[in-house]
């Protein structure tokens, strides 16, 4: 009876390691992989996308007087919004690349509810190089330059997210706010989920001001 | 000497047989839970659609990135793909992160193309997404094929392509929305780790200024888990891994 005992000990200590070592290998993937790298579309498709590898697995999180010192040491100033929407506070500034160089482009995060995902936070700014707009008006329903004071600002009222599947698993929608501007050689790109108005996201742009410590 | 009663030592051995029998219940639990546990894992990572990714970032020095394109060489590898799944080789212009808008070209096998090769192009801007695969003519491996991207310097339309002795096939995605490159990538992508990509390989990343072609000068890596990379140099890598 006691040798009996003794080999279903046995084996169940074995099996519990055996499970252990499994559940630690497997677990101990990057956890960016399984979760991030969700790619079929929440409606449950097949994801047909060939793709390119988000912003996100590609660049690191700097603190914000990092980024605009090291922009301006390089002749650039890099400009942010003095207003926001009710409830958005900076979260993430996500800057290309691993080193701790800033280089460009460089994503600004905002977002009511912490979060601090390029994919699906509720407003993002993509800064990229650009002395002028990118975008041009193919649709005039949605599509329009406008004038703010000195600015010129492309708005797109309903911009296709291009496949982010945060964003649709969050908002329900594949469509973005876009405001779009280039001021002194760099490129803002102001992408608003639902929820925030045109005229919230106009101010916004123009709250823009040179980057300072405490910029909300 | 002290003689036990007899229906004391049956109920001895049954309550043993007892002790036995809930030890073996606890322990297929405990099994089964571990198992059950495990599992979820391995489905999370191996059984569900992913976006997976070896290769490079093109990472240029201060300003805009070369205006005019990019191109890579790279070896056709055919591959196993399990149902649902597909894989993809390509070059990339970024036209922004977010959105996500981009053009590519590249070769592919999924469960889109009845898991065959073939060349396909693809491009995502604020006027709509396209894939389309190339009709008529199909990557064969071992070749290698040249894919490009390039921006007329004229009408600022793109056109992608790729060839081999010859042009194989180009595609006119004219004037885009946005329509300036602020970023190249150059990578292997699967939807699942279960897709093996030994044998790939990237050559000759280049980028387009106005009248003439560069190697890339500097890069970024980044693989996914299961795969790994060995950077040649700026404009050449192999990756492996998988399955």
């Amino acid at each position: 009876m006691r040798v009996r005992f003794i080999s279903i000990g046995l084996m169940v200590v074995l099996l519990a390691a055996v499970n252990l070592l499994l559940y630690l290998q497997v677990s101990s993937f990057p956890s960016g992989n399984a979760q991030q790298g969700i790619g079929s579309s929440p409606s449950g498709a097949l994801d047909a996308s060939r793709g390119i590898v988000p912003f996100e697995r590609i660049s690191h999180v700097v603190p914000l007087d990092v980024a605009f010192n090291q922009l301006a040491e390089r002749g650039l100033t890099l400009y942010l919004p003095t207003e926001l929407p009710s409830g958005l506070k900076l979260m993430a500034v996500y800057a290309k690349g691993r080193s701790s160089t800033v280089y460009l482009p460089v994503i600004v995060v905002y977002s009511s509810t912490g979060d601090s995902s390029i994919d699906s936070a509720e407003l993002a700014i993509e800064i990229d190089p650009g002395s002028e707009i990118a975008f041009s008006v193919i649709d005039s329903s949605r599509q329009r330059f406008m004038k703010l004071g000195n600015w010129t600002v492309y708005v797109d009222e309903r911009a296709p997210t291009g496949g982010l599947p945060g964003y649709t698993k969050k908002y329900g929608t594949d469509h973005m706010l876009l405001l779009d501007l280039s001021i002194n050689g760099l490129e803002y790109c102001f992408t608003f989920a639902p929820g925030v108005t045109l005229d919230e996201a106009i101010q916004t742009v123009a709250s823009m001001k040179p980057a300072r410590t405490g910029t909300p | 000497m002290r003689q036990v009663p007899k229906s004391s030592r049956e109920e001895d051995k049954k309550m043993k047989r007892l002790n036995l029998l809930n030890m073996m219940a606890v322990a297929v639990v405990v099994e089964l839970l571990a198992l059950g546990f495990s599992t979820m894992h391995i489905l999370q990572v191996y059984g569900q659609s992913s976006r997976l990714y070896a290769g490079y970032v093109y990472l240029g020095y201060e300003g805009n990135p070369p205006a005019y394109g990019v191109s890579a060489t790279i070896f056709t590898i055919d591959k196993n793909v399990l149902t649902r799944h597909l894989y993809a080789q390509w070059p990339s212009v970024v036209l922004r992160y977010r959105p996500l808008n981009r053009i590519q070209v590249g070769y592919t096998k999924g469960w889109d193309t009845n898991y065959t090769l073939v060349f396909y192009v693809e491009k995502n801007d604020t006027n709509g997404h396209l894939l389309e695969f190339i009709p008529g003519v199909r990557p064969s491996p071992p070749y290698t094929y040249v894919y490009w991207i390039i921006k007329n310097t004229a009408t600022g339309g793109w056109t992608a392509g790729a060839d081999a002795q010859n042009n194989l096939f180009t595609w006119d995605f004219g004037v885009l929305n946005p329509n300036d490159a602020k970023d190249y990538q150059a990578f292997s992508k699967t939807s699942t780790g279960s897709i093996n990509i030994d044998g790939t390989h990237f050559m000759s990343l280049s980028v387009k200024y106005e009248t003439y072609w560069l190697y890339w000068g500097r890069h970024e890596p980044y693989w996914d888990y299961p795969y790994s990379l060995y950077e040649i140099s700026h404009y050449e890598f192999i990756a492996w891994g998988g399955g």
